[in-house]
């Protein structure tokens, strides 16, 4: 069958209104944000991170379900990603991916709405390995994984991360997704 | 009665001790420790640093026997070819990216080895792991315990039915699409035996395997995964509306 009956059918279903449809297409980005996540998995041994391309949907769930699904997707489903390998990061992640699906589904230009998202997602990492996580390894030994000039490092691999992910999440947004 | 439905763990009741010996067998995934205490008791008998190493794929070895009985010989294996598949891509990719960046993936060779072996069986043990578990609780247990729940949690525990549901049907998904991978250049996951060894063509035929390859599977997964979500939702919807009567019974 053509992609187009596909597309026309996807966007069948998200037209319907009822919760439980909202709660099937949350649970299958956020299952997909995960897997995506724990896929490619390149890992950063400065700050013991990882480079993933899981954005993808979460931007993609902020852009086609709104700024409440992108939060769900993008805290959910990255942080069960983390919790097998890197759970040290679970608090970060949960922070700031819930925070890039949040924006990606604001009410403006679905362009600036991605690429913002991707910057809130390098600065919140940023944030956290910088700043965070040094202070909380001051008590609590196992967040003592980064240090300020590990978390300049990690700036571009998240920068490129960032930008696959808007990249991607805007393209698919168009094929499957947008209306007009 | 099969002799090896002892070892198989979906059987297990009730469904919270279930859940702690899963995550008590998925410990090794989660930390470091089980690694390194493996590692100390065998650096008795070897050299420390090739107890370390070998630590990782004896744990990835018994999370396959753990979850061997339950899944099955056929789907096991249907999920370690996802499994191997997603774990070559993963080291290849990493070690590619390190030779090509070495200021941003600063280790020594020796480490950052160490590293990818971990990741690699990490990967192995992670994929058939997390699919038993999502596999290990039916959604339909949890509507039948539902009808001994006061009403407003019945809504709640619909949607929590229905999202693992969708999770299960993900994982199923998924792991067979993964296959579309390593049908464009196979020979890229088996470049020993071919001739593609030489650095650069070989890097810029990984890159444009890589992004082939996901963009394929990122397309198929999202069709699939979507196909059958608006029956599975209007079965909830049914089970919703007699939710709202008070009434679960077959009618």
């Amino acid at each position: 069958m053509s992609s187009k009956f596909y597309q026309k059918e996807i966007r069948k279903m998200t037209s319907q209104k009822s919760k439980f449809a909202q709660t099937a297409l949350i649970s299958a980005l956020a299952a997909l944000t995960a897997v995506t996540t724990i896929m490619v998995r390149v890992p950063i041994p400065a700050t013991n991170g990882y480079f993933n391309i899981g954005d993808v949907f979460i931007i993609l769930a902020g852009l086609w379900l709104g700024p409440k699904a992108g939060l769900i997707v993008g805290a959910v489903g990255s942080s069960v990603a983390d919790a097998v390998g890197f759970p040290v990061y679970i608090l970060a992640t949960f922070a700031v991916k819930g925070l890039e699906g949040l924006v990606a589904g604001l009410p403006i230009k679905k362009t600036v709405a991605a690429l913002l998202a991707a910057i809130v997602m390098v600065a919140g990492y940023y944030v956290f390995e910088a700043f965070i996580y040094p202070m909380l390894g001051n008590r609590i030994p196992m967040f003592a994984i980064t240090t300020p000039e590990a978390a300049l490092i990690a700036l571009l691999p998240n920068a490129v991360q960032g930008i696959a992910g808007a990249v991607g999440g805007l393209a698919l947004w168009h094929s499957i997704a947008n209306k007009k | 009665m099969n002799r090896f439905n002892f070892f198989k763990i979906h059987l297990v009741k009730p469904f919270w001790l279930r859940f702690i010996i899963f995550i008590i067998v998925g410990l090794p995934l989660f930390s470091n420790f089980p690694a390194l205490f493996i590692s100390q008791i065998l650096s008795k008998f070897f050299n420390p640093e090739f107890a370390l190493i070998i630590s990782y794929p004896l744990i990835s070895f018994f999370i396959w026997l753990f979850c061997l009985p339950s899944l099955g010989l056929n789907k096991f294996l249907d999920y370690m070819s996802a499994a191997f598949l997603m774990a070559l891509t993963t080291v290849i990719t990493s070690s590619l990216l390190q030779n090509l960046f070495p200021f941003i993936f600063m280790e020594n060779a020796y480490a950052a080895s160490v590293r990818l072996l971990r990741l690699y069986f990490n990967v192995l043990a992670v994929f058939p792991w997390s699919l038993t578990f999502i596999n290990s609780f039916s959604p339909d247990s949890i509507i039948n315990a539902l009808t001994q729940l006061r009403t407003p949690f019945r809504e709640a525990g619909l949607h929590f039915a229905l999202a693992l549901r969708v999770f299960q049907h993900v994982g199923t998904v998924v792991s067979k699409l993964l296959l579309i991978w390593k049908e464009r250049y196979p020979s890229l996951l088996v470049m020993r035996h071919t001739g593609e060894n030489k650095k650069i063509k070989f890097i810029f035929a990984w890159v444009r395997w890589l992004a082939y390859s996901v963009i394929d599977w990122v397309y198929a997964s999202i069709i699939l995964t979507f196909e059958p979500i608006p029956a599975m939702v209007n079965e909830f919807e049914i089970l919703s509306e007699r939710n709202k009567k008070n009434d679960f019974s077959e009618k």
